[in-house]
């Protein structure tokens, strides 16, 4: 028993020194790992995440889209949007109207282009009401109020 | 002794896990304030498009006379302190009719100036809007009635 350690009660359960040894350098291998991916995984994360959303602004701040009247007709139910286009070319998305997506309403505008957009409305127009515009582009939105005059 | 030496064992790879870790982390760190960095300009720059819009609404002012001969005159006072630059402009009429001109040349408005546009209508207009290029953003100049 000399050179041995003997807890008080003099049992010799457990594993051997060197086993232990393996064993303690496992788990701090295992802490140390789990630590260094948790770390890395959060951190991608958040990298992935802010990453994508300054490469949305970075199309929204080159995008430039200004829309500059809206009117209705309520006899043909009709919707008619002036769209000014900036430097570059440019993907109109979809349209709403009073938060309704219009048929057809995707549309690419050359760089400076004027265009004047016809539209069928998705709801009933009435007369001397007002509706809201929206219109979605790649890189961004722009709303507008119309007036229906007929 | 196998038992101090494992202890000093894992006490060193632990150790260099710990630095390891905060290599990952430092490096980490950094890329995310750098693209943080990057984030605020672009928001910055996103704000200064606003403010541009802004800008021509409130120091821009145009109005017009319509004489019954079909001349259409369109004063623009440019108040900013940069050029503006027309690219056309859009004439509505009452029945809901439009007509859009596109301008070929750089029409520009200089700072700090009034420019006046002549045009021949057929009926008297319901709104003018000219269309102006400030920078690389594109807005919109309502034009009044005038007296």
């Amino acid at each position: 028993m000399i050179g041995r350690r003997q807890s008080p009660t003099n049992l010799e359960l457990g594993v051997s020194e060197l086993i232990s040894a393996l064993l303690m350098l496992l788990i701090t291998l295992a802490i140390g790992a789990f630590i260094i991916s948790y770390i890395s995984d959060v951190s991608d994360r958040l990298y992935t995440l802010i990453k994508s959303d300054v490469e949305r602004r970075n199309v929204e701040l080159i995008k430039s889209l200004d829309v500059v009247f809206a009117t209705g007709n309520s006899t043909n139910n009709e919707v008619k949007l002036a769209l000014a286009n900036g430097i570059t070319e440019l993907k109109v998305l979809i349209i709403y109207i009073n938060d309704v997506p219009a048929e057809n309403s995707s549309i690419t505008l050359e760089p400076l282009e004027i265009r004047v957009v016809t539209l069928k409305s998705p709801i009933q127009l009435p007369r001397d009401s007002v509706f809201k515009v929206k219109v979605v582009y790649e890189g961004g939105e722009e709303v507008i109020y119309g007036y229906v005059y007929e | 002794m196998v038992m101090y030496m494992s202890r000093g064992l894992s006490g060193v790879v632990g150790l260099i896990l710990i630095l390891i870790a905060l290599v990952v982390f430092a490096s980490t760190t950094y890329n995310i304030l750098n693209l943080m960095n990057e984030y605020m300009n672009i928001n910055s720059m996103i704000s200064n498009k606003q403010t541009l819009r802004s800008m021509v609404i409130h120091l821009t002012e145009g109005y017009y006379i319509y004489y019954p001969n079909g001349t259409l005159v369109i004063n623009l006072m440019n108040g900013l302190p940069e050029p503006l630059l027309m690219t056309g402009y859009i004439i509505l009429f009452p029945n809901g009719s439009y007509h859009i001109v596109k301008t070929e040349d750089s029409y520009i408005i200089p700072p700090l100036t009034t420019s006046k546009l002549t045009i021949g209508v057929d009926r008297e207009p319901l709104g003018v809007f000219i269309v102006v290029l400030i920078r690389d953003e594109i807005t919109h100049i309502v034009v009044k009635k005038g007296g």
